[in-house]
């Protein structure tokens, strides 16, 4: 909204003729860049695995952290029986619940806070108390609350993801330009308007910030609710895994909780992708 | 018709004392009149503007628009080209031009055409689905002089609308809008620090110089219409009104140094 500076790489000439960007070189500079960093990734992914596999055993008990070679099989076994699907599908709809109630709370009591100034004088302190608590010293709380099924877990997720999304749309409402809102008013727009054009938008960029930070802080609730009490669920599996000594077992529930959350922070990229393409256009490209 | 009485502004310094930054100001703006203020940078011109159209609130005095004082922020049938362009940097620069035409419901089509000609109008004709932070200073600033023109408000408020142009530009751009004033009769209130520019554009010129910045001068300009502002330059009137307004800027300029 400022000025800018006004060096780019897309040149674009005066009389509007717009003039192919000369970077050929630089992209085949970026792209060795990139196939270097990538080639470093996979090495340094495989040095690791190796030394796993070597020290298992032979220094370190296998039963105390397994090996790649036995995670990997266990987890392929594992996908084949259908109660591991089960607690997949009950953690991802634990996961999924407790999120979308985190997420549209934290959203709302954001934007009400950013909005109403009496509101945020009151009970700003009073929210900044209760995220004082170590959120998973709740859990017995919850599970006395809503039970032993799906929504003590619930419960817990939402109520991490809660305070992520808060702070961030809560941050994102005092960022809006003033200026930007009453030259809207100027122009003649009513508060829908202001709303839908001006402030929304401006809060897309923290409203994602929230999002993907919430994926792993919404699986860490679940799981937590899962390890106090449940008889579903990948962290349920975890912990029998964990008193059964079958550290592969353990292995293989964690890379599943991971690939969880990858899938979740993926959906999310995607649509951060759609939303924000405006943002992608900038100067500092 | 606009009008300033003995209006002060004090704001808070980040010392946490007051300080004025407008002191004792009055003058009016007549309605199709166009009125130039000029001044050094920091006298309160932009401060000016924001209290005429009621974003910030006056600490002494009254402001008066169209027989109604000014008490909230004024939205009927005015204009404001901000010093900032203040676009919306998710929509295109189409769909900035167009979102006050939105706002008073004109038909998309209507729509469309009135934002394509504004943003040809601005030589932005090529860059209509540019988003702001693809256009540079300059061109992000006409985009909100489209904006605000594309709507036909009956009075508009302009700060330093062609500060960040090229002279080219710039006078292309005064023809532009000295040629809408004159057809479509408008009250302007113009800020610029370019002296020829106030005198090449307006019916008066107000001086406001100092800290705090206070009206040091009303100069009627009484240079026949219309004006080559390309050849203005070499006109005896403007050289003697140029030198008389100069004389009030002067102390200012010197203080600051
Ligand atoms: N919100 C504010 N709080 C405190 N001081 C302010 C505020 N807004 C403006 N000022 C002060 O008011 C004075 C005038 O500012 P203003 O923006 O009106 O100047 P200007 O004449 O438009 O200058 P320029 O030509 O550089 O744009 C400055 O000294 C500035 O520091
Ligand atoms: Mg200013």
């Amino acid at each position: 909204m400022s000025t800018r500076i006004e060096s780019r790489s897309t040149a674009v000439a005066v009389d509007g003729e717009i003039v192919a960007p000369k970077t050929s070189s630089r992209a085949s500079r970026d792209r060795k860049w990139r196939l270097k960093v990538s080639i470093g990734q996979v090495v340094a992914i495989l040095a690791i695995l190796a030394i796993w596999q070597g020290i298992s055993g032979a220094i370190i008990p296998a039963y105390l952290i397994s090996s790649p070679t036995s995670v990997i099989s266990d987890t392929i076994t594992l996908l084949q029986t259908h109660t591991m699907w089960t607690d997949i599908s009950v953690t991802a709809q634990e996961l999924i619940l407790g999120y979308a109630i985190g997420v549209v709370f934290g959203i709302l009591v954001g934007v009400l806070m950013g909005s109403i100034k009496f509101l945020s004088g009151v009970f700003e302190p009073i929210i900044a108390g209760i995220n004082g608590i170590p959120k998973i010293a709740l859990a017995p709380l919850f599970l006395l609350w809503f039970g032993l099924g799906i929504w003590s877990k619930v419960a817990q997720a939402s109520m991490i993801v809660f305070f992520v999304m808060y702070y961030n749309v809560y941050m994102g409402m005092l960022s809006i330009s003033p200026m930007l809102v009453k030259l809207f008013q100027v122009m003649g727009a009513k508060r829908g308007y202001v709303a839908r054009k001006v402030v929304l938008p401006s809060l897309s960029i923290p409203i994602f910030a929230g999002l993907k930070a919430s994926v792993p802080f919404a699986m860490i609730g679940v799981i937590v609710g899962e390890f106090i009490a449940a008889d579903k669920g990948v962290g349920y599996f975890v912990l029998q895994a964990t008193q059964q000594f079958d550290s592969a077992g353990l292995f293989s529930g964690i890379i599943i909780m991971v690939a969880m959350v990858l899938i979740g922070m993926r959906i999310v990229t995607f649509c951060q992708n759609r939303v924000l393409f405006w943002q992608k256009q900038g100067h500092g490209r | 018709m606009l009008e300033f009485r003995n209006v002060t502004k004090r704001f808070e310094t980040p010392g946490g004392q007051e300080v004025n930054v407008l002191q004792d100001v009055s003058f009016t703006v007549d309605d199709d009149e166009f009125c130039v203020v000029v001044g050094p940078s920091g006298c309160g011109k932009s401060t000016l503007l924001n209290l005429a159209l009621g974003l910030v609130p006056v600490s002494e005095g009254q402001i008066i628009h169209n027989g109604k004082v000014v008490e909230s922020i004024v939205s009927s049938d005015v204009g404001y080209i901000t010093q900032d362009a203040n676009l919306l940097p998710w929509s295109t620069v189409l769909d900035n031009i167009m979102s006050p035409l939105e706002i008073r419901g004109v038909p998309k089509a209507e729509r469309r055409a009135q934002a394509m000609e504004w943003a040809e109008a601005v030589g932005l004709g090529k860059f209509v689905d540019f988003y702001p932070g693809q256009l540079s200073g300059g061109m992000q600033k006409r985009c909100s002089i489209a904006r605000t023109m594309a709507y036909d408000p009956a009075m508009i408020y302009m700060d330093e609308p062609f500060g960040p142009l090229d002279a080219i530009t710039r006078t292309v751009l005064q023809e532009t809008l000295l040629n809408l004033w004159q057809t479509r009769r408008k009250t302007i209130l113009f800020i610029t620090h370019d002296l020829v520019e106030a005198i090449a554009l307006g019916d008066t010129v107000i001086v406001i110089n100092g800290q705090p910045g206070s009206v040091k001068a009303r100069i009627p300009i009484p240079l026949s219409r219309p004006r080559e502002i390309r050849h203005l330059a070499a006109d005896t009137e403007f050289v003697e009104l140029h030198t008389k307004i100069w004389s009030y800027l002067e102390p200012g300029v010197e203080s600051m140094a």
